[in-house]
C-alpha cells in the first residue's frame, strides 16, 4: 500500500488550512480542571478494578483476588461515585458490597475482550439540557448518591444554565452532593457565579470552603486571591 | 507523532497494595498512573475533539469527560493501547456532543455548503490563522466522522496509515479507502472555495 503525498506539501491555499489546526492548543485552566475531575474519579476506576478481580477470583478461586477487589471497592466509596445508595462500613461486607460488583461486572467482562474496540462511553448519558429547560430549585428529601454519569451530566447541565444566569443545578448539585467527585469544580463555578453578580461576601464563604475542602485544588490560588480583597 | 510507548499499568496499582497493605501506596500509584496518562496524552486528546468537530470553547469540558472515562476505566487500558482507548473514546465523545449540540439547534460549526462562499481564494493564497481555520472546520465538518478522523490523523497529525490502522483498530485497506475519499472530500470543497460558492 503506497502513502499518498501530504496535501500540506502543495503549500499556499492547502497548506494555509491544513496548518490552522496545528495552533490549536487548550486552556491551562481546562487542563487542570480535567486532572483534578479525572483524579477525582479514580475511586470509581477502583470499583472497576474490584469487579475485575472478583470475577477473576470467581472463576479460579483464588482469595486474594477477593480481597483486593473487596479493598478497591471500598477504596472508591469515599468518592461517592460508587453505584450504591447504603452505606459501605470499612471492613464490613453489606449487601451493598456484592450489590455494586454484581452490577459492574457484566461490564467488565465485554471491555476486556477488547479495549480499542470497546464503547468506553456508551454508557454516558446526553449531556446536553433540553432547549430553553430551566430546572426549578425543587426540594430533594431523600436522595441515593448519584452516579458518576449523573454526576457529569447534572454538573454540565449547571454549566449551560450558569450561562443563561439560572444557578438553580449549581445549587441543587452542592445541596445534594456534599462529598461529589466533582464538588469541587461545582464550587469554584458557583464561586464564580458570586462573584460576577457581586455578592463577594458569599463567594469568600464559598472560597473558604473549597480551601478547606481542597487544599490542593487546582483553583485553591485563585481562591486565596478572592479571599485576599 | 509517536504512540504511547509508556505502559500505564492496569493492575499494578492494585497489585502494590496486595503485599504491603498499605493503602495509600496503591491509591498513589494509581494517581501516578492517571497523572502519567493525562500528562502524555492530554493535548493530543484536547486536539483530536477539535478536529473531529468539537468547537474551542467546549473542547475543555468534552475532553473532561475522555479523561472521566479514562480514570474510571484505568484497569481496562491495555498497555501500550492508551492512546487508542483514548482516542477511541473522544471519537465516541466528540459524536455525542455534536449530536447533543444539533438537537439543541446550535450552530456547532457550519455545517450549510452554501456559508462557504468565502469569495474567491486564490490557490496561493496565505490565509490568516483564523480564517483558515474557519475554513478548515467549514470542510471537515462536510465529512463522515469517520473519513474525518483518519483524513486529521494522516494529513494534520502526519501519522502512517499503517499507525492510523493500529490507533483506530481497522485493517490498513479500510484506512487507505477512507483516506481517499476524504482527500476527494477535502479537494471537491476546497475547488469550490476557490470558485467561491455557487
Amino acid at each position: 500500500m503506497t502513502s499518498p503525498p501530504r496535501l500540506v506539501g502543495r503549500g499556499g491555499l492547502t497548506r494555509s488550512i491544513i496548518e490552522s489546526a496545528k495552533g490549536d492548543q487548550p486552556s491551562r485552566e481546562g487542563r487542570e480542571r480535567a486532572r483534578a475531575a479525572g483524579l477525582a474519579a479514580l475511586g470509581a476506576g477502583a470499583a472497576t478494578s474490584a469487579a475485575l478481580l472478583a470475577g477473576a477470583a470467581k472463576a479460579t478461586g483464588k482469595t486474594t483476588a477477593i480481597a483486593v477487589a473487596k479493598w478497591a471497592l471500598l477504596a472508591a466509596i469515599p468518592v461517592s461515585v460508587a453505584t450504591t445508595s447504603y452505606v459501605v462500613v470499612q471492613g464490613t461486607k453489606s449487601r451493598s458490597t456484592s450489590r455494586a460488583l454484581a452490577t459492574a461486572e457484566p461490564s467488565l467482562v465485554a471491555s476486556t475482550a477488547s479495549v480499542a474496540s470497546s464503547s468506553p462511553v456508551a454508557e454516558l448519558p446526553s449531556l446536553a439540557p433540553e432547549p430553553g429547560s430551566t430546572v426549578a430549585p425543587a426540594p430533594q428529601p431523600v436522595r441515593r448518591a448519584a452516579s458518576l454519569e449523573e454526576q457529569i451530566t447534572e454538573l454540565d447541565a449547571a454549566r449551560h444554565a450558569l450561562a443563561r444566569g439560572d444557578t438553580s443545578i449549581l445549587d441543587r448539585y452542592l445541596a445534594s452532593n456534599p462529598h461529589g467527585a466533582l464538588r469541587e469544580q461545582a464550587l469554584w463555578l458557583k464561586i464564580k457565579s458570586l462573584e460576577e453578580t457581586g455578592r463577594h461576601d458569599q463567594a469568600k464563604v464559598r472560597a473558604r470552603e473549597l480551601l478547606s475542602s481542597y487544599p490542593r485544588s487546582p483553583n485553591a490560588e485563585a481562591a486565596r486571591r478572592i479571599l485576599e480583597r | 507523532m509517536q504512540h504511547a510507548a509508556t505502559r500505564v499499568g492496569a493492575a499494578a496499582p492494585v497489585a502494590a497494595g496486595v503485599g504491603t497493605g498499605v493503602e495509600t501506596a496503591t491509591e498513589n500509584a494509581a494517581e501516578r498512573a492517571f497523572n502519567q496518562l493525562f500528562d502524555e496524552h492530554y493535548d493530543f486528546v484536547w486536539a483530536t475533539l477539535r478536529r473531529l468537530g468539537v468547537s474551542a470553547e467546549a473542547a475543555d469540558d468534552e475532553a473532561q469527560k475522555v479523561f472521566l472515562v479514562a480514570a474510571r476505566k484505568l484497569a481496562d487500558i491495555q498497555p501500550g493501547r492508551e492512546r487508542a482507548f483514548l482516542h477511541g473514546a473522544s471519537v465516541r465523545i466528540a459524536s455525542d456532543a455534536r449530536y447533543s449540540s444539533r438537537r439543541r439547534g446550535e450552530i456547532f460549526a457550519s455545517l450549510d455548503d452554501a456559508s462557504m462562499s468565502a469569495g474567491e481564494l486564490a490557490a496561493d493564497e496565505l490565509l490568516d490563522q483564523k480564517r483558515a481555520r474557519e475554513l478548515l472546520d467549514q470542510i471537515l465538518d462536510t465529512m463522515d466522522l469517520d473519513e474525518r478522523s483518519v483524513f486529521a490523523l494522516y494529513e494534520i497529525d502526519g501519522l502512517t496509515m499503517i499507525e492510523i490502522a493500529d490507533l483506530i483498530g481497522v485493517p490498513q485497506g479500510t484506512v487507505a479507502s477512507r483516506l481517499k475519499r476524504a482527500r476527494e472530500h477535502f479537494e471537491r470543497k476546497l475547488s469550490r472555495l476557490q470558485r467561491g460558492a455557487r
